[in-house]
């Protein structure tokens, strides 16, 4: 009974020494993407979150007079599993996680023909050219997520 | 044979006074009696032979009688009593504080003190979910397909955002430079392109 006694208080500290490891070995990443249709057909801003990205083309003098969004998604990466978004034009957007290393996620986003490698920040939009569609630009727009989900 | 009359009170004590049963007083009374009968110390003797035999018998019976392991075997037949759960933790932790005391506390002060560590850390220094230790996004490449008629232009800003867009090598009057990530110069490259909105 006495060995029983010290292997509970064995077990009961190794599981508290292990909670916390368990805790903290979730290496899933969500990412926004949010599929917009970039033109020159009217003045449509739509959401008017997008005139950010209205913005940031234009300060590249790269200039749309409207931007639709056509589609947003909550991706939860896992390493080394692809993500597909499709795009209106038929191609798709393909999101891995490649990577987590020191909490920096690596990210590597396809859309034919191009491959993107980047690492997540807390701030900041990439904006992957998604090809043409009905006269316009398609972008995939990769954000943080850094709300819990659902919120 | 007819026995003798003072035998009859003597043959009922033969027996017990072989096995040593008697008291005292009565040995002495029966060895009194034994020294003048023949007939009782000849059943005395009988007695006393027929004592050994059994003895002997019960000897050679318990010899051919493997007895190794016995215990063992007898102990596997019990079904060995299990009290239940409430009643073992109840006892498991009146032991655990009773004998074991040192290391009950040193166990709980251990486990404080990793939770003391881990909940903040934890709760109140995970402000930002996993995979965002970066401030801003960066982009570490761009590459294109083998036979692509595209050429990647990476423009960024102060905010952390990446703007990439393809710019078609067909509609190129001069050869692109290789730019697989221009951050310097990016508004630059891209009117080189005389790429505009709409008409990429």
């Amino acid at each position: 009974m006495k060995r029983l006694g010290r292997r509970f208080s064995l077990s009961a500290l190794a599981i508290t020494l292990a909670l916390p490891g368990a805790a903290w070995a979730g290496d899933k990443v969500d990412v926004m993407a949010d599929v917009v249709l970039a033109s020159n057909n009217g003045t449509k801003v739509d959401p008017p979150a997008l005139e950010e990205a209205k913005k940031a083309f234009a300060a590249k003098n790269v200039n749309f007079s409207s931007w639709q969004g056509l589609s947003q998604r909550r991706l939860s990466l896992e390493p080394k599993k692809t993500v597909e978004v499709p795009l209106p034009n038929g191609k798709k957007a393909q999101l891995t996680l490649e990577s987590v290393t020191d909490d920096v996620a690596r990210v590597k986003v396809t859309v034919a023909p191009t491959t993107t490698t980047f690492e997540v920040g807390r701030s900041g939009n990439l904006y992957v050219d998604g090809g043409q569609h009905q006269g316009g630009q398609l972008y995939v727009i990769i954000s943080p997520a850094l709300k819990p989900a659902g919120k | 044979m007819a026995l003798n009359p003072a035998c009859l009170s003597f043959i009922p004590m033969l027996s017990p006074f072989v096995d040593g049963e008697l008291a005292p007083n009565e040995r002495v009374t029966v060895e009194r009696h034994l020294a003048v009968c023949r007939d009782c110390t000849g059943r005395v003797a009988d007695l006393r032979a027929e004592s050994a035999m059994i003895r002997h018998g019960l000897d050679l019976a318990a010899d051919e009688v493997d007895f190794k392991d016995f215990a063992t075997k007898v102990m596997a037949r019990l079904t060995p009593y299990k009290p239940p759960l409430w009643e073992r933790v109840q006892i498991t932790l009146s032991e655990m504080f009773l004998y074991q005391r040192k290391v009950m506390f040193a166990s709980l002060a251990g486990a404080a003190a990793v939770l003391a560590i881990a909940i903040p850390t934890l709760v109140i220094g995970k402000s930002t979910p996993d995979g965002y230790a970066r401030p801003m996004m960066a982009v570490e490449s761009v590459t294109t397909e083998a036979g692509a008629k595209v050429t990647p232009v990476v423009m960024t800003n102060e905010k952390g955002d990446a703007i990439i867009l393809m710019v078609s090598t067909e509609q190129q009057v001069e050869p692109p430079a290789p730019a697989p990530q221009d951050k310097g110069d990016e508004g630059q490259k891209l009117d080189q392109t005389k790429v505009k909105g709409g008409e990429l």
